[in-house]
């Protein structure tokens, strides 16, 4: 089984929970997508085995084949070329590439336009208790996981294992990237204005998408009765609630994972987990 | 009139407390436009409680359509599509505009001329009122890209606005995380306000999104949100900032008051006494530091 | 020498000087030795998405101008103008004439 957890608003505490639930189950993969900010190491400790390189295609163009026709810079919809035809200078701009292949395609002249490798990002694998721990960490400066969180999933997850995935916080492109072919979703939601707010945005995408959901009320204070209304009129599920606790916090600001913090989690996430599996 | 200062707050991680800043800053600042930026997850709307003056839709790349009509399912598209945005429905090929880039390669490579790129609009900026100054926000319609472009135009607005207002300062909640919404948040920035907290996580996104506007030559102050819950921790980011020369431009005890006042919809500084000595701070550091850069150009 | 001007509206030289490069209405080509209006044409990439001002960079150098006159242009379409020997005068207020006027008293 799939699940994606993600949060809309950051700060939740979205990657504090998923990493506690991969840590309750007998055997599960955890896959950190939160390729911007990948933090689930932090309490998972994972024995890092291998650092992949990820990359993707970008034009190079031989100036000395090119006849300067523009064709390429007219083509892509990203304004990633610039074609100086009085000068013969050919310009490239790697950080508005989206790797699309339009350039390579439109050129007239035969190997003037080579696609060559540009590393985005780092893909780390390793082992933890209870299985497989995969992580995505993007390039700084680099604009979007998208294509990262894509690869990942693509190449890494064994649709045999359970795999727990720990998606980008917000409610645009990375998040549908990270959860579009998962089984369930869980929400983990704050109960303030802010929490309601991007919770709203982020049930449109899973509903658009169709996958079934629930949610997890954490920094409870006995003040979601907004939020749970809300879930209510939707059809959608609480399924599990954690109190506001400054001792959490402080746990958390260490690395403490939240099993090693509440006397008895962990039973309960391993009783969530089978619930949801159970449908 | 000199060019308004344009400060944004970031924090690499999410949920340190950039709005709660923000919002409370727009406090202190007399002169200025206020705007957010961070157009997945627009929030500070919820505090400003903005009456709305003009506003407009905003447009996204345009994606690709097959018309079922002409396409006679070579299934070409599906071959050259890099995005996986090609699905067969019924045995009919056509675009998830999800998952469609906008990228026209299948539109090129069709044989039939069976595709078209269609404009969708994918959200909405709004500019207003508020009781603390003119204030520009957008909104990015869950699932879509381009959060990068929507921020451009919330800059853009926000700057048209403090040229007719002649205001000195445009202040502005950015997004979180590192990409390409927080490169158009940065760039053209005079000043980055970067709330963190101190926490092994939000140490480590510190360090990335320092890195990212070391990179865009912006100069930056950190502050230390819910210091108190970690001492040792913000010990250690006094100690980053020291060895990088980046002002810690104050400290923030973690507060109920806080969290009470925002569950009413209220700017925080208002009512929190906790807030307003450090932002009294943070206010005359980064008021200091630009009377310092103007006397240093004369 | 000529000038690619980006401009708000086509008032010939009492035209506003736009207060954004790439995103200007109308683009303006200018003949500073002779001081008359080369043409004028319409922005259709004001709209577009990232990377507009790298647009413009490349039809001002198309078009053979070697100054370009507007607010300052970002680093991507800088480098434009770098490598295509086009010399960069900011200047955001007033009018095409009185930016023709401080670019030549400069």
């Amino acid at each position: 089984m799939k699940i994606a957890v993600i949060s809309g608003k950051g700060g939740t505490g979205k990657t504090y929970f998923s990493t506690s639930l991969a840590m309750s189950l007998e055997e599960a993969d955890f896959f950190d997508l939160d390729v911007e900010e990948p933090n689930g190491y932090i309490f998972i400790k994972p024995d890092i085995s291998d650092e992949i390189q990820y990359s993707l295609p970008v034009p190079q163009i031989d100036e000395d084949r090119c006849t300067f026709c523009n064709k390429c810079a007219e083509a892509c919809a990203y304004n990633a070329l610039s074609i100086l035809p009085q000068l013969k200078k050919a310009l490239f701009f790697p950080e508005l590439c989206h790797s699309c292949g339009v350039c390579s395609f439109v050129c007239p002249v035969d190997k003037a336009l080579i696609e060559v490798e540009k590393n985005i990002g780092v893909i780390r694998k390793g082992k933890f208790l209870k299985g497989n721990f995969i992580e995505g960490r993007l390039n700084i400066g680099e604009p979007s996981g998208v294509p990262l969180i894509s690869g990942i999933m693509k190449d890494h997850l064994d649709p045999e294992r359970t795999a727990i995935i720990d998606a980008p916080p917000g409610t645009s492109c990375p998040v549908v990237e990270s959860i579009k072919n998962a089984d369930y979703v869980i929400i983990v939601t704050e109960p303030s204005p802010f929490g309601l707010s991007d919770m709203k945005l982020v049930v449109e995408i899973t509903k658009k998408l169709g996958i079934k959901t629930g949610v997890v009320i954490n920094k409870d204070r006995g003040d979601s009765k907004a939020t749970e209304e809300f879930l209510r009129k939707n059809e959608i599920p609480v399924i599990f609630r954690i109190p506001y606790s400054l001792e959490i916090q402080k746990s958390y600001s260490k690395g403490i994972p939240l099993i090693d913090t509440v006397p008895g989690i962990e039973k309960k996430l391993k009783r969530l987990y089978e619930d949801i599996s159970n449908g | 009139m000199d060019k308004p200062k344009e400060i944004v707050v970031l924090s690499g991680k999410g949920g340190t407390g950039k709005t709660t800043i923000a919002s409370s800053l727009a406090v202190f600042f007399r002169n200025k436009i206020i705007a957010d930026a961070d157009v997945d997850a627009a929030n500070m709307y919820i505090l400003m409680n903005p009456n709305t003056i003009k506003g407009g839709e905003f447009a996204g790349k345009p994606v690709a359509k097959i018309d079922s009509k002409s396409c006679i399912n070579c299934g070409i598209c599906n071959d050259l599509c890099r995005f996986d945005a090609i699905d067969i429905i019924d045995g009919q090929h056509k675009v998830d505009q999800l998952s469609c880039d906008g990228c026209t390669l299948c539109s090129l490579g069709c044989p039939e001329d069976a595709i078209l790129m269609e404009p969708v609009m994918v959200g909405k900026w709004f500019s207003s009122d508020t009781e603390y100054g003119k204030f520009v926000y957008a909104r990015l319609d869950p699932g879509a890209e381009n959060s990068g472009n929507l921020v451009t135009m919330v800059k853009h607005q926000a700057k048209l606005l403090a040229e007719s207002e002649q205001t000195s300062y445009i202040l502005i909640d950015g997004p979180p995380g590192i990409g390409c919404p927080v490169t158009s948040a940065l760039s053209g920035a005079d000043y980055t306000i970067i709330v963190t907290e101190p926490s092994i996580s939000g140490i480590s996104d510190l360090k990335r999104i320092i890195k990212l506007s070391d990179h865009f030559k912006v100069k930056s102050g950190i502050v230390i949100n819910k210091y108190d819950v970690n001492l040792d921790n913000t010990k250690k980011i006094e100690d980053f900032a020291n060895e990088n020369n980046i002002d810690i431009l104050g400290k923030v005890p973690h507060s109920f008051c806080i969290i009470d006042e925002i569950s009413k919809r209220a700017i925080p500084v208002l009512q929190c006494s906790e807030l307003k000595e450090p932002l009294t701070k943070i206010y005359k550091k980064i008021t200091g530091y630009f009377e310092l850069e103007n006397e240093t150009k004369k | 020498m000529k000038a690619f001007i980006a401009i708000s509206e086509d008032n010939g030289i009492e035209s506003k000087i736009d207060t954004r490069f790439g995103r200007g209405n109308y683009f303006m080509v200018y003949d500073m030795q002779n001081e008359n209006i080369i043409n004028v044409e319409e922005n259709r990439f004001k709209n577009e998405g990232h990377g507009v001002g790298i647009k413009t960079a490349g039809i001002a150098v198309g078009k053979g101008c070697t100054l370009a006159i507007g607010a300052q242009p970002g680093p991507k379409a800088e480098q434009v103008f770098k490598e295509g020997n086009v010399e960069v005068f900011v200047i955001t207020e007033g009018t095409v004439k009185d930016a023709v006027r401080k670019y030549k008293e400069k």
